[in-house]
């Protein structure tokens, strides 16, 4: 029986459909770029960008069991700070994410001081008006952020003196997700992952052993801030524009959305959410007006079937 | 049942990519906010351009088809949509609505990220087609300098208005800030006050009163058009500020709250306007569209039309269907439409074609339904009125 | 000066209409133990109705019947889905209402469109009061008016009647009313349902003034939830103080400099979390 915030169960069975479940979409992912047609490709890409950025939510929600609202403020940061850099500073793919993961990294170290001493429901609510926040800032700022209009016409970046164009930033977000997907697993597998779980399942214990839990939250959401910018600054270069809607709460919803429909538990979970999200909405948008109903449903459905895994923890 | 959805979720990526399309009809896209704050303009775009298609008869004997995509009122989704259209193998997009998708979709163009011909029938900002220019971007409503050159004219023949000086009071985004600097670069016009609001202002309480307090005898409304728009208008009813205050509206207003405020909207001004329902040669159209939709246009309804009209001849003209022919088609031609004769000007691509200044009137004879609309009040040529191209900022590549 | 007093006295105004939305997001959490993240959609749902029976029927009649609408579905929900889900913890139940707020909001969508709809200002309370040299509309007053009354009725039923003492004994210790003979999972319905006909009171009352549009939810939810953040989830009088605070701050912003006015609330609700981030709660006892 898997529940949402984490999986419960070792059967082999399940251990073997995901290793199938993830060379099939390996495959996919390789063979895509040179079959599909060029929106398929640019959609597959911000894909992966929204698939790292729902891994980067899931060791938040899932691992360190907090559940954000405001996360799309790491991933849209990143998308602007990469935007205000190619439009005005250089065209350089690597100074624009730079920027984007450094500015992302910046909102998490600040997510995690202001509200890391919140847990469950406190935290959630307190992410969503430092959501709303910065969504503020974005729309008001309109100097450096162009406002409600947010900024366009970014360039195709660079790369080693090559413009980069639709292809060539697939391959730069896939490279992300993957190195997400595997800097995640790798943490997971080490002590910092036996410290997220201590927070994350009982925080007065964790605290009572020696555990600094405040500093530990930090630390997640900074690298999971990173990580969210990152995949922002990317997405903006696939985009080509950026919008204060890619940082206000129905932004932090979406990717919430697309983490627990995936299976917010596991590291790859996410992903697999983002993808099917993403490609779910193209394909339903075009056949059903209200699609979104759908989507609400459907995340409504998972809720109840796994309600024991959103479970806040307990002191014991 | 997890695992049952990540294994659809896996199929569904495999045959997303290995999906072709191919299909018979010549396609246009349609790109408008359906949904979100500028859900009302963007109806009313697609609405405009359904209806012109509707009426269209076959080109080359292919049928025409409106491929119509939701920008929710975002100009990074208006940006995916127009790419996907792109790739779905539209001759053309139309129905752009809000200045930020407008303005993002010109960008791209001038980026190289959309090679497809955009007509653009809503945005006034200067901008678009001034600073972004570019060889796939054709507007057909005038640009914000356009606009306040033919206010100049205006307001230079009714001493009345401008009295006790305008107030701007615009939406704080590039619409509103484009069109509120035009408006106090206008030589004469004594200004006593300006305010921008957030552009999801509901509660609009504060600004009035300021305008009230101004003494201002004109008001000069870059306000988004939509909710923001008809809250304001709702709002400066009840304080009663229209019986002393001569609202000058850039894009017009929406013919709901025309049919709604009724004799209280006698009076306000649209100093440019490029199409009205109260023309002899747009009533039929008006009629029509009052047969489909059960109401009467808005302005929106008209300018979208027009620009649909264009597109159509364009793509009977044009050598093939290829976005690349009907661009050349559209940049050489010459349409036939309600407006009159209209041509686009080589180097920004701003369509040449008439203006009117505009006055909310109680109609002899209703039209599609509505007592009061805009009437003529003066009609002026485009090279009137049209800043020159050294002056527009644009730089053709 | 004269200024700054005209745009406190409509930011008091502002204020008591966000009061009313504040209050039920308050009562809901503070007595209901739900943080109710649909909120804001039953807000628009009720001006939504609103808007539809006002057409047929007038304003006063959708006053009456979109609230007690939304009322019962809450009801509903509450009854099949919100009491089950409790036991699970409070992070299930705010999930469900998350959903629960993208359901709503599309449904909104899908059935009255993408469009805008106006109400006009019923004749009776028309026009406007001349107060520091501009006008304050008299319509705004009278909602004003019907949001305090509303919540000081609310105020007084929780403290003074027996109703509210067995409200007030079940959100403190539900284990406890339950032995006390107190039915606890009606008195949870029955605030829940009281929470959302105030939402959707709000809507309905912000028809003449501000109509019903797309995107009104999400406006509403931030903003209430900064308020409920700055006067302490869970205090009726810390929202209601809140919201007028809230109100008054974004209108002197409109009135000077739009964006001063949102950072200084930034820097209320850092400052709130900062300082206070265990006070944000009424802890649970179980």
């Amino acid at each position: 029986m898997t529940t949402l915030l984490g999986p419960r169960s070792n059967s082999p069975m399940s251990g073997r459909l995901s290793w199938f479940l993830g060379a099939m979409i390996a495959a996919a992912g390789v063979v895509a770029p040179l079959m599909a047609p060029p929106f398929t490709i640019h959609l597959l890409a911000l894909v992966l960008c929204y698939g790292a950025w729902a891994m980067s939510f899931g060791l938040v929600m899932g691992q360190l069991g907090q559940t954000s609202f405001g996360h799309a403020a790491l991933f849209g940061g990143g998308a602007y700070a990469a935007a205000w850099v190619a439009l005005n500073l250089s065209d350089s793919l690597l100074a624009a994410i730079g920027a984007a993961g450094l500015f992302g990294m910046g909102m998490g170290m600040l997510l995690g001081i202001v509200l890391g001493r919140l847990s469950g429901v406190a935290f959630a609510i307190a992410s969503l008006a430092f959501g709303g926040m910065v969504t503020q800032v974005a729309n008001g700022w309109a100097e450096v952020t162009g406002g409600s209009d947010g900024l366009v016409g970014l360039p195709f970046p660079r790369l080693f003196g090559q413009n980069l164009d639709d292809r060539a930033l697939y391959a730069v977000a896939a490279i992300l997700a993957a190195a997400t997907y595997v800097a995640i697993t790798m943490v997971l597998r080490h002590r910092p992952g036996l410290l997220l779980h201590a927070v994350r399942d009982n925080p007065v214990r964790a605290a009572s052993s020696g555990i600094n839990v405040h500093a530990v939250r930090i630390v997640t959401l900074t690298a999971s801030g990173l990580l969210a910018g990152l995949a922002g600054g990317v997405s903006a270069f696939i985009v080509g524009s950026v919008a204060p809607s890619s940082l206000d709460w129905s932004a932090s919803g979406t990717v919430l959305v697309m983490a627990v429909l995936g299976g917010v538990g596991t590291v790859a979970g996410p992903l697999l959410g983002a993808v099917g999200y993403t490609l779910f909405e193209q394909a339903l948008s075009q056949v059903l007006p209200n699609y979104r109903l759908a989507m609400g449903m459907a995340f409504i459905v998972v809720v109840l079937l796994a309600p024991g895994g959103m479970r806040a923890r307990r002191d014991a | 049942m997890r695992q049952l959805l990540q294994l659809i979720t896996a199929l569904t990526a495999l045959l997303g990519v290995a999906t072709a399309r191919a299909a018979e009809p010549i396609k246009l896209g349609c790109v408008a906010a359906l949904s979100g704050a500028g859900a009302d303009i963007g109806t009313r775009l697609r609405e405009g351009a359904e209806l012109a298609i509707a009426a269209a008869s076959e080109i080359g004997g292919r049928p025409v088809e409106l491929l119509v995509r939701d920008s929710k009122s975002d100009p990074s989704v208006a940006q995916q949509q127009a790419a996907s259209l792109m790739s779905d193998g539209v001759s053309g997009l139309l129905c752009s609505s809000l200045s930020s998708e407008s303005a993002a979709l010109s960008a791209a163009a001038r980026a190289g990220r959309l090679s497809v011909p955009d007509v653009l029938s809503s945005a006034i900002a200067d901008e678009i087609t001034g600073k972004n220019c570019n060889a796939w971007t054709f507007r057909t409503v005038p640009t914000a300098t356009t606009i306040a050159h033919a206010v100049e004219r205006f307001v230079g023949g009714q001493p009345g208005i401008s009295a006790g000086g305008f107030y701007v009071l615009g939406s704080d985004y590039l619409y509103g800030r484009s069109s509120g600097r035009a408006f106090k670069e206008i030589p004469g016009i004594k200004i006593v006050g300006e305010s921008y609001a957030p552009i999801d202002t509901s509660d609009w309480t504060p600004y009035l009163n300021k305008v009230s307090q101004s003494g201002a005898t004109g008001l000069w409304l870059p306000v988004a058009l939509g909710s923001p728009y008809v809250q304001l208008m709702i709002a400066a009813n009840a304080m009663q500020l229209l019986h002393h205050v001569t609202v000058m509206a850039p894009t017009g207003l929406p013919q709901e709250i025309i049919d709604q405020l009724g004799e209280a909207a006698v009076g306000a001004v649209e100093p440019a306007s490029a199409v009205m329902m109260t023309e002899p040669a747009s009533i039929p159209v008006a009629e029509a569209y009052r047969a489909r939709f059960g109401r009467a246009p808005s302005e929106g309804v008209l300018q979208s039309y027009v620009a649909a009209s264009i597109m159509l001849q364009a793509l009977a003209a044009a050598k093939d269907t290829s976005p690349q022919s009907v661009r050349d088609a559209l940049e050489s031609g010459a349409f036939s439409t309600i407006v009159g004769e209209v041509r686009f000007r080589t180097g920004d691509q701003q369509a040449l074609a008439p203006l009117w200044s505009a006055r909310i009137a109680k109609l002899p004879a209703p039209v599609a339904g509505s007592a009061f609309a805009f009437v003529s009040a003066w009609k002026y040529a485009p090279e009137d009125v049209m800043p020159p191209l050294e002056q527009t900022g644009c730089v053709p590549r | 000066m004269q200024e700054a007093a005209l745009a406190i006295v409509s930011g008091l105004l502002y204020g008591c209409t966000l009061m009313l939305v504040a209050t039920g997001l308050t009562l809901i959490f503070g007595v209901g133990r739900v943080v109710n993240f649909a909120h804001g959609t039953l807000y628009a749902l009720g001006a939504f109705l609103g808007a539809s029976i006002h057409a047929v029927a007038g304003l006063l009649a959708a006053c009456l019947v979109a609230p007690a609408l939304v009322a019962a579905m809450a009801v509903g929900l509450d009854v099949l889905i919100i009491r089950r889900l409790r036991r699970h913890g409070d992070m299930a139940v705010l999930l469900f209402t998350f959903g629960l707020g993208i359901v709503i909001d599309a449904l909104i969508t899908g059935i009255w469109g993408a469009r805008s709809y106006v109400v006009p200002v019923p004749d009776a309370l028309a026009g406007g009061v001349h107060v520091f040299g501009g006008q304050v509309s008299v319509y705004s007053i009278v909602l004003a008016v019907c949001s305090l009354a509303v919540t000081g009725l609310l105020v007084a039923a929780l403290h003074r009647t027996r109703i509210g003492l067995y409200l007030r004994a079940a959100a403190e210790n539900p284990a406890m009313a339950e032995i006390a003979g107190i039915d606890v999972d009606r008195a949870f319905t029955a605030v829940l349902a009281v929470g959302s006909a105030f939402a959707a009171f709000a809507g309905v009352l912000e028809l003449p003034m501000i109509g019903a549009s797309n995107g009104m939810d999400l406006t509403v939810t931030v903003l209430v939830f900064i308020i409920v953040i700055v006067g302490g989830l869970g205090s009726l009088a810390g929202a209601a103080i809140a919201s007028l605070l809230v109100g008054v701050i974004l209108t002197l912003g409109a009135t000077y400099a739009s964006s001063a006015a949102y950072l200084l609330l930034f820097a209320a609700v850092i400052g709130m979390l900062l300082i206070r981030p265990f006070g944000l709660i009424i802890s649970r006892s179980e």
